[in-house]
């Protein structure tokens, strides 16, 4: 993919097959020696996802028209809250127990 | 910004490596505190985006699942002691110590997961080793909150008894 969020490789000795959604969803059958598949990170969750060669885009998540920015199936209709507005709200939320000595 | 790496070696780490189950294991973990056995330090947020994991068990045709999921620290977790004694190193020796805390091949799950929090999965044969890097701006970010940080467990659904290993590779800032 263009502008791939990262990179997974699997060095296997033999010919297997791997999994790469905690969801279910079909195995990708891997070669022996190493296997590279690309990722992107879900903009709302910072989940990790593996575009495998000619997956369907539906399968994969879709893409955010608030942020413009790629998400998992998990997040896809949930609204637009963007991880770094969910990071911020904890850790004000965080500093706020602690001015009370929570 | 400083980066670090830890792994849940038995000679790093000070404590032994889990045998798998059925259910997950703790291999890692690192929250963010602002307790230490020393100087108060402030907390940060982490971003992991180097992440390796394998079995070092007798080879065989089992299948393994590996996850990193977010989660509140428990209290009574059991790891391997302080930050500095468990093998974490910088990058760059001249960075500071670490200021998240780190916790290796726990022997009590005591971590809350937070419901559909996982942030990597994977479920592999034994026999292979894998390895996921994160371009900038990609990484898998823990908030600068007491407590709050990620887990990076492991099982093996088929059997496999033996131990697995994992490695990460992060920055706080």
């Amino acid at each position: 993919m263009r502008n791939a969020g990262g990179y997974f490789t699997v060095i296997s000795p033999t010919p297997g097959e791997v999994r790469l959604n905690s969801r279910g969803g079909p195995r990708e059958a891997i070669c022996e020696g190493t296997t590279e598949i690309d990722s992107f990170t879900c903009y709302h969750c910072g989940r990790v996802m593996m575009v495998l060669p000619k997956m369907r885009p539906e399968d994969l998540g879709g893409l955010c028209r608030m942020c413009m920015k790629l998400v998992c199936d998990r997040c896809v209709g949930h609204g637009c809250t963007p991880l770094e507005k969910q990071l911020e709200l904890a850790e004000r939320k965080g500093i706020a127990l602690r001015s009370y000595g929570l | 910004m400083a980066n670090f790496t830890i792994s849940n070696s038995s000679v790093s780490a000070q404590v032994s490596q889990q045998s798998m189950t059925t259910t997950y294991k703790t291999l890692l973990a690192t929250a963010a505190t602002s307790a230490t056995t020393g100087p108060a330090i402030a907390l940060k947020r982490g971003k992991l985006f180097d992440l390796l994991v394998g079995t070092n068990g007798t080879p065989g045709d089992q299948a393994m699942e590996y996850q990193v999921a977010r989660t509140t620290v428990g209290s009574t977790f059991v790891y391997g002691g302080i930050v500095s004694s468990i093998g974490q190193q910088q990058l760059d020796p001249a960075d500071s110590n670490m200021s998240s805390f780190a916790i290796v091949n726990s022997s009590a799950e005591n971590f809350t997961i937070t419901a559909n929090s996982d942030q990597f999965y994977v479920a592999v044969n034994q026999r292979a080793s894998y390895r996921w890097v994160a371009a900038p701006g990609s990484e898998i970010v823990w908030p600068a909150t007491a407590s709050a940080g990620l887990v990076g467990r492991a099982k093996s659904p088929t059997g496999y008894t033996g131990t697995a290993t994992m490695q990460w590779i992060f920055l706080e800032q």
